[in-house]
């Protein structure tokens, strides 16, 4: 992975048209402003899994007629 | 209100059970307003979170309560803003599972519940900052496909 340092308000360019700037940050968040054209999708990278489970959440809906078996209650922890 | 539903036919569901979500879902930000619509009669059962004027896309969602003894959300401030309080208290949550063909395999999504302000009636799939909560919750841990107990054959593994 090739890794760059950038202090607040520098930036880098991925190809032609994308540019990253570090606009600020606080502990261990950082917060990134993305220019490019419209036309280009950005995400944060646990949405993509979101997106993915909805729509396999929605394709599969219909499979809730099949017989029902009630689950045991566990805990999630954190 | 008469909604059409994908499974149910048309089902009349109070205006209360209607919620507009100003984005949308993930993957479906073009339907801006959901219904909850009880599957059945018994208390237990599953809702829909199905959509309003389109028959699709129709979610089969819990109460996060249905699965877990211990759920307690972090919502990120951004999302509480959005949702208009001014903590997790104040929101409704469901998960949304998916319910694959063999249904003990069913999962459901802990990492990303829907948030429902009670008052306004408006939602939100926010992705929560507790780091444990995952995107496939097992439904059904002690139902889960063996492959051992069966010397590995017949025994689909869930994917």
């Amino acid at each position: 992975m090739l890794v760059i340092s950038r202090k607040t308000g520098e930036s880098v360019v991925i190809g032609d048209g994308i540019e990253i700037v570090l606009l600020e940050v606080s502990g261990d968040k950082a917060v990134l402003g993305f220019n490019a054209d419209r036309s280009i999708r950005i995400m944060r990278k646990e949405l993509v899994s979101t997106v993915k489970e909805n729509i396999t959440a929605a394709e599969w809906s219909g499979s809730i007629h099949s017989k029902a078996v009630k689950p045991v209650k566990r805990s999630l922890g954190e | 209100m008469l909604i059409e539903t994908q499974y149910l036919g048309a089902v009349e569901v109070p205006q209360e059970n209607i919620i507009s979500f100003p984005d949308g879902i993930y993957g479906f930000e073009d339907t801006k307003s959901f219904a909850l619509v009880p599957r059945g009669i018994r208390d237990d059962s599953p809702m829909f979170l199905q959509a309003v004027g389109d028959t699709s896309p129709s979610f089969v969602v819990f109460e996060p309560g249905e699965f877990v003894n211990d759920f307690n959300p972090r919502v990120p401030d951004s999302d509480l803003r959005e949702l208009g309080v001014s903590s997790a208290q104040e929101l409704v949550f469901f998960v949304i599972a998916v319910i694959p063909p063999d249904i003990r395999c069913a999962t459901a999504n802990y990492k990303s519940p829907v948030a429902i302000n009670k008052e306004t009636r408006v939602g939100r799939q926010v992705i929560l900052e507790n780091k444990n909560y995952p995107l496939r919750f097992p439904i059904f841990e002690d139902a889960l496909p063996q492959p051992e107990a069966s010397g590995g054959k017949d025994v689909q593994p869930c994917l």
